[in-house]
């Protein structure tokens, strides 16, 4: 793909629109991480009334199901990208 | 010094710690003579390990450098303090090894492998080519990791000292000499196995003492009943005092992932990897072990306030480590936040020393030094900043605790938007880059000092956007950089002439 920039011309590398592309691809994995798991402590840890409260396996909601559950997801969701993401020649 | 007040079975599995650092050292220093005399690079070899290092090393040394003494003693202290709502904003530190790897690390390695730069500061050199940029960014690199440095030798000297009797004078003579002689007789190489090593000593630590100390502690269901009855605020949002509303947790999670996107020394590590594979392999390896780190981490430090309270934060770790294991194995174990410290100032020290050698001495000061010449100034500088560090540490100035504490923001206002345009923006110039750099620093230095995080968003959030704005704006007012330069960072293959012409600049003497 061509990349113009104030008259100089550059046709981009396959390897760098690759990089490019994986890149936002990890950017939007961080964004979606980023917004389930603040929601999920706002959601169930913030400003709980008693009846609100609970404690599965002695811990408190927020942190089984808001952090510890989507960290796993996440990191699963994470390696399976990575095992996507194509390989470069350097030679 | 009396020897009947040292804890020895702390002490002996802690120098003997320091000693199998060191011979990983040396075996590190046979490979590279090795590879020296086999007729490879010195500066190669000594900068970036011969550009040779596999997945699992990869990853260790990613993880070890970004984990410093902060995430074994000071946040698990924090926690300590505030109790689980500190676990909101640190968790995002399990994100790092994806964003960093995949978003830096690939394009990082690609550029290393195409143009040949050995260090940070040369891939911007050969991106931007303009000495004031070069000297800006080694002088930010000097001054924020030459006080970390300090104030990690520092932290790690007081707690060997409250745990284990060891006089802080001598634990710092202790840590600096290892971290110095490390780097000086083996490089890069040492650097990152010594770091493996470390990782690997860290996540053992964790593996063990955190369960243990659980049983400690009842398990979870009485460490959260007694937190309760601490106050409710120690497990639920928004805290004690409200510290952690909403936007402070956002702003912690992006101050983190950029942090390991904006980290020099952490950015150095890619230009080594083998190839691409790599470096896909170490995201795996780093996201699995960051998982490990940090998800029980911090809950552990909450969690050492219901057992042991009213202890100084940083001291509530190393308890819960004596408290929860036998000596001699809580000396094995209480090795691991000391290792974090050493892998992480290893490779800052590292990283300061090639851009002083690489970027400025043989830059723009004696570009036609022989190697025997560049070997001798890079065994010399990396002993004086050691040393220099070292002695800082005995008696830490105060100007040190300001400099630590404009780290984190200094370093992502200063670095951020400089590597994500090398990396991704063909547009970017050379004064944008400038400005970008010293706008950027200066923009937070002054809203921090003067309007401390203005409608709530943390100071150095503003200092990016500062530094982001003014490298879009200058560079699309000036003009672009040469084609050729253009092609060998994001074009297809170059024109002969045109690859020569960046290499050339690196000016790597033949033999060298």
């Amino acid at each position: 793909m061509p990349s113009i920039e104030h008259g100089q011309e550059i046709v981009e590398s396959d390897d760098f629109q690759l990089c490019k592309a994986e890149a936002r691809r990890f950017a939007w994995l961080w964004v979606i991480q980023t917004a389930v798991m603040i929601g999920l402590f706002v959601l169930l840890g913030y400003y709980r009334s008693d009846d609100q409260l609970g404690f599965p396996l002695g811990m408190p909601t927020w942190y089984l199901f808001g952090c510890v559950l989507p960290a796993l997801v996440f990191l699963v969701a994470s390696i399976a990208m990575a095992l996507r993401m194509k390989e470069v020649d350097l030679s | 010094m009396n020897a009947s007040s040292l804890q020895w079975d702390l002490v002996l599995p802690f120098l003997g710690y320091l000693l199998l650092t060191v011979a990983v050292a040396v075996f590190a220093r046979r490979a590279m003579t090795a590879s020296v005399a086999s007729g490879k690079s010195f500066m190669s070899e000594y900068f970036v390990g011969g550009r040779n290092m596999g997945a699992f090393v990869l990853a260790f040394t990613f993880v070890a450098t970004f984990a410093s003494a902060g995430t074994f003693i000071g946040y698990p202290g924090l926690a300590y303090r505030n109790g689980m709502t500190v676990i909101m904003t640190g968790i995002s530190q399990i994100t790092i090894a994806y964003v960093a790897f995949a978003i830096v690390g690939k394009r990082m390695c690609i550029i290393g492998h195409r143009t040949g730069a050995l260090t940070f500061t040369e891939v911007m050199r050969l991106r931007f080519d303009h000495p004031l940029l070069v000297i800006g960014i080694t002088a930010a690199i000097i001054l924020f990791f030459g006080a970390f440095m300090v104030a990690q030798f520092s932290g790690a000297a007081r707690i060997l000292q409250s745990v284990s009797g060891v006089p802080y004078h001598l634990g710092v003579l202790l840590f600096g000499g290892a971290v110095a002689l490390t780097v000086v007789i083996g490089g890069f190489r040492a650097v990152t196995w010594t770091d493996t090593l470390q990782g690997i000593v860290m996540l053992i630590g964790i593996l063990i003492v955190v369960p243990a100390f659980f049983v400690l502690a009842g398990g979870p269901d009485s460490v959260t009943s007694a937190l309760m009855a601490i106050s409710p605020q120690r497990v639920f949002g928004p805290g004690p005092d409200e510290w952690a509303t909403p936007v402070v947790l956002l702003s912690f999670w992006i101050l983190w992932v950029l942090m390991a996107v904006g980290n020099p020394s952490l950015a150095m590590r890619f230009l080594a990897a083998r190839d691409t594979r790599t470096v896909h392999r170490a995201l795996i390896i780093a996201a699995i072990v960051g998982t490990i780190f940090y998800v029980p981490m911090f809950y552990f430090g909450a969690s050492i306030a219901t057992v042991f309270p009213g202890l100084p934060p940083d001291v509530a770790v190393p308890r819960a480590y004596l408290a929860s294991l036998p000596g001699w194995l809580a000396g094995i174990c209480l090795a691991a936040p000391f290792a974090a410290v050493m892998s992480t100032v290893d490779s800052l020290l590292l990283t300061s020393t090639s851009a002083l050698v690489r970027d400025i001495y043989q830059a723009y000061i004696n570009p036609k030094a022989d190697p025997r010449h560049l070997s001798l100034w890079s065994y010399i500088l990396s002993a004086v900043i050691g040393v220099a560090v070292l002695v800082l540490a005995l008696t830490p100035p105060a100007l040190i605790a300001t400099v630590v504490i404009y780290f984190a923001g200094g370093v992502s206002s200063a670095f951020v938007v400089l590597i994500l345009a090398v990396l991704f923006w063909p547009r970017a110039t050379k004064w944008g880059a400038i400005a970008s750099v010293y706008g950027g620093l200066a923009g937070f230095l002054i809203i921090d000092i003067y309007f401390k995080n203005p409608f709530g968003v943390m100071s150095y959030l503003w200092g990016l956007a500062v530094s982001a704005v003014l490298m879009w704006g200058v560079s699309l007012l000036t003009p672009a950089s040469p084609p050729e330069v253009l092609r060998a960072f994001y074009g297809r293959t170059a024109p002969e002439g045109a690859r020569t012409a960046v290499q050339d600049a690196v000016a790597e003497p033949a033999a060298g």
